[in-house]
């Protein structure tokens, strides 16, 4: 049987609600609250239940659908652009990097190096743009906020 | 009502306001016109920033920026044929053509007279139903809301994606699942913490919007999963920007049918800009004589005019549930609530009454929307689509760095930095499978809502299920409700039925 993208998601789906279901029915009550007709867990309950059935009907129509369809079987296979998703993967861990680094390193450090290897990331390769898109940028965006909107951006706590 | 009209001018046009307008008019085009990046990306963008004004102010702002990102869609669906927005899809198909024949500038001005004429008129139509229905909607109680707040959801998922019912209920299943993360407001439980502290104020709404639409939408254009761009460049050559007599002549009809179903599509929750353009471009065809027909797909000035007079009118309109109800009737409208919301308003009819100030002035705001696109965006759309050959490789990255530090400026946690990568890469996987993320931001808004009304209602009916049939209103929303979730499910059977006749006929 091929996994098609319907399939996968619909399969996808029916696990999660599956676990959040599970989760749903460990919530804490306080004592008694269990003959309350409504409390913490009615409405995840009520979520988890719905979306199970609704996942195992579009799990079922895509079987169903590909029984059918079993003749004109089509692969959706798209040329893949591996370079484009390690960039997209690399961006993601430069925003992970961004996210561990904005407090310590403070913003103007951390928010120029995100930038400079985004910029790198993503193909550019001429000195004076990748400085010129950075820094200014991120000292004009700092002066805005910090002097004219009077909103605290962190200095860094290494170098204090 | 005159009362609530001149409180409105006095806000609206106060000095602050109109550069509000005109900021919001000029950064939505601007954002509009990017492919792949659409009318939430857009809003979203701009709420860090209104978090620091009022909020009539801040709806102003955001209000502007949308009509500006529709417009700024038009703009790239005519001259790249790329729309930056789905409600312009149905824009390319005539402006395109336009556009190749040299008179791209004769395309955009239609565009925004249809544009302004459709928001005009919707406006309109706005002043009227909005008051009125906000005066029905103050006897609305618990199980009414519940009601509408399950229409609502039902409807977004029947219309938002053609075809695909299922996979947008399970998208509005998931945000309701979401907004249930986080302390129970009522008994002060913590649900699916995880122990985790950052949790227990449950997740931002900016944050999921930030991250489903901004960040998805700028990572996967670069592989080209959101970039319907074949290549073209927008030309230099623009031609004339004027309209003869004969042309408006030729209009004037369309724009006047389109106005109406475009505004009536936008009042219905889920419905919205794109299928208000695709209805009216629809309309217009049929309408056509036969030697008109002909004409549509290659250039036809009323195949232009009639999906761009629909989108904004539709986007006026999807503002009458959310004024008067507070339930959005589109992602976009959502994305707003959540921003008022944050303000600690809550939109619906009590918004008529008790911050009149908003109510009043998003209103003429709009009027003010659309005569600055039409003045002062029209003339300066050739410098503006120069902005499109900005290289893409900044713009990414840019657009990365003002979503993240966009949340992080109203939370203060670099854990919200960590959450939205992990919500980008869900978005990611979302959007590959072909799920469509606004069911996910409605559920995600609503269900907080959903679940203190069904908790009250149940606690005014003893924890019996009758409130569900007990009032008329009640009883007669929830079955408009459940004929929606049907609908879908009966024209796929008949499609089912209709595609075994020819068959059986066949054999």
């Amino acid at each position: 049987m091929i996994i098609t993208r319907d399939k996968l998601g619909a399969l996808v789906f029916f696990i999660f609600s599956v676990c959040y279901g599970y989760y749903a029915t460990q919530i804490p009550l306080y004592p008694g609250e269990e003959y309350e007709p409504f409390t913490s867990q009615s409405m995840p309950k009520l979520y988890a239940l719905t979306s199970i059935i609704i996942s195992s009907l579009a799990l079922l129509l895509s079987v169903i659908e590909d029984i059918k369809n079993k003749a004109s079987q089509q692969h959706d296979q798209e040329a893949f652009d591996k370079a484009g998703w390690l960039k997209i993967a690399a961006l993601i861990g430069l925003m992970l990097f961004y996210g561990a680094t904005l407090e310590p390193l403070g913003f103007i450090v951390s928010t120029t190096l995100f930038l400079i290897i985004g910029y790198l990331v993503m193909g550019e390769r001429s000195p004076k743009t990748i400085f010129l898109a950075s820094l200014p940028v991120v000292v004009v965006f700092w002066a805005i906020m910090t002097q004219a909107l009077g909103i605290y951006l962190s200095s860094g706590s290494i170098w204090s | 009502m005159s009362e609530g009209i001149l409180l409105g001018l006095e806000t609206a046009l106060s000095m602050q306001n109109l550069m509000f307008v005109i900021f919001g008019c000029f950064v939505g085009t601007f954002i509009g016109m990017l492919p792949g990046l659409g009318p939430i990306t857009a809003i979203a963008l701009m709420i860090p920033i209104t978090y620091g004004i009022d909020p009539s102010s801040g709806m102003i702002l955001m209000a502007g920026v949308y009509y500006g990102a529709i417009f700024g869609g038009s703009t790239s669906s005519i001259l790249i044929n790329a729309p930056g927005v789905a409600g312009t899809v149905a824009t390319s198909f005539d402006g395109y053509p336009l556009a190749c024949k040299g008179q791209a500038g004769k395309a955009l001005a239609l565009a925004a007279y249809a544009s302004f004429s459709g928001g005009t008129i919707a406006a309109i139509f706005l002043l009227i139903a909005a008051p009125a229905l906000s005066k029905v909607s103050l006897s609305f109680q618990s199980p009414d809301y519940f009601a509408l707040l399950v229409l609502g959801l039902t409807a977004v998922a029947a219309f938002s994606s053609k075809g695909n019912f299922l996979k947008s209920l399970m998208m509005t299943l998931f945000g309701l699942m979401l907004s249930t993360v986080g302390t129970d407001q009522a008994s002060g439980i913590e649900r699916f913490t995880f122990g985790q502290i950052d949790l227990l104020d449950g997740i931002s709404f900016l944050l999921i919007a930030m991250s489903m639409f901004a960040l998805s939408e700028a990572l996967l254009s670069i592989v080209g999963k959101n970039d319907t761009n074949n290549g073209a460049t927008p030309s230099s050559n623009m031609g004339s920007l004027k309209l003869t007599k004969q042309e408006i002549k030729q209009v004037a009809p369309t724009v006047g049918r389109s106005s109406i179903l475009g505004f009536f599509v936008g009042v219905l929750p889920g419905a919205g800009a794109t299928i208000a353009s695709f209805l009216a471009y629809g309309l217009e065809r049929n309408l056509a004589s036969a030697k008109e027909k002909l004409k549509f797909g290659k250039g036809s000035l009323r195949g232009l005019a009639a999906p761009e007079t629909a989108n904004n009118a539709a986007c006026s309109g999807s503002f009458v549930p959310l004024l008067t109800l507070g339930i959005p009737g589109s992602g976009t409208t959502a994305v707003m609530l959540g921003a008022l919301m944050a303000y600690g308003i809550q939109p619906g009819p009590r918004l008529f009454i008790d911050n009149p100030e908003v109510f009043w002035s998003v209103i003429v705001s709009m009027y003010v929307g659309n005569i600055v696109l039409l003045f002062i965006n029209l003339p300066l759309i050739p410098y503006i689509a120069r902005s499109l050959n900005l290289p893409k490789q900044l713009l990414t990255v840019l657009i990365l760095f003002f979503s993240l530090i966009g949340v992080y400026l109203v939370s203060f946690n670099a854990f919200d930095i960590f959450m939205m990568a992990g919500f980008a890469i869900i978005a990611i996987g979302l959007r590959l499978l072909n799920f469509s993320m606004s069911p996910l931001i409605l559920g995600f808004i609503l269900g907080g809502m959903l679940e203190n009304n069904l908790r009250r209602s149940m606690s005014l009916y003893d924890g019996e299920l009758t409130f569900l049939w007990d009032r008329p209103i009640t009883l007669t929303i929830m079955c408009i409700a459940a004929l929606v979730l049907l609908m879908p499910l009966i024209s796929t059977l008949k499609g089912n039925k209709q595609q075994a006749q020819p068959a059986v006929a066949e054999s």
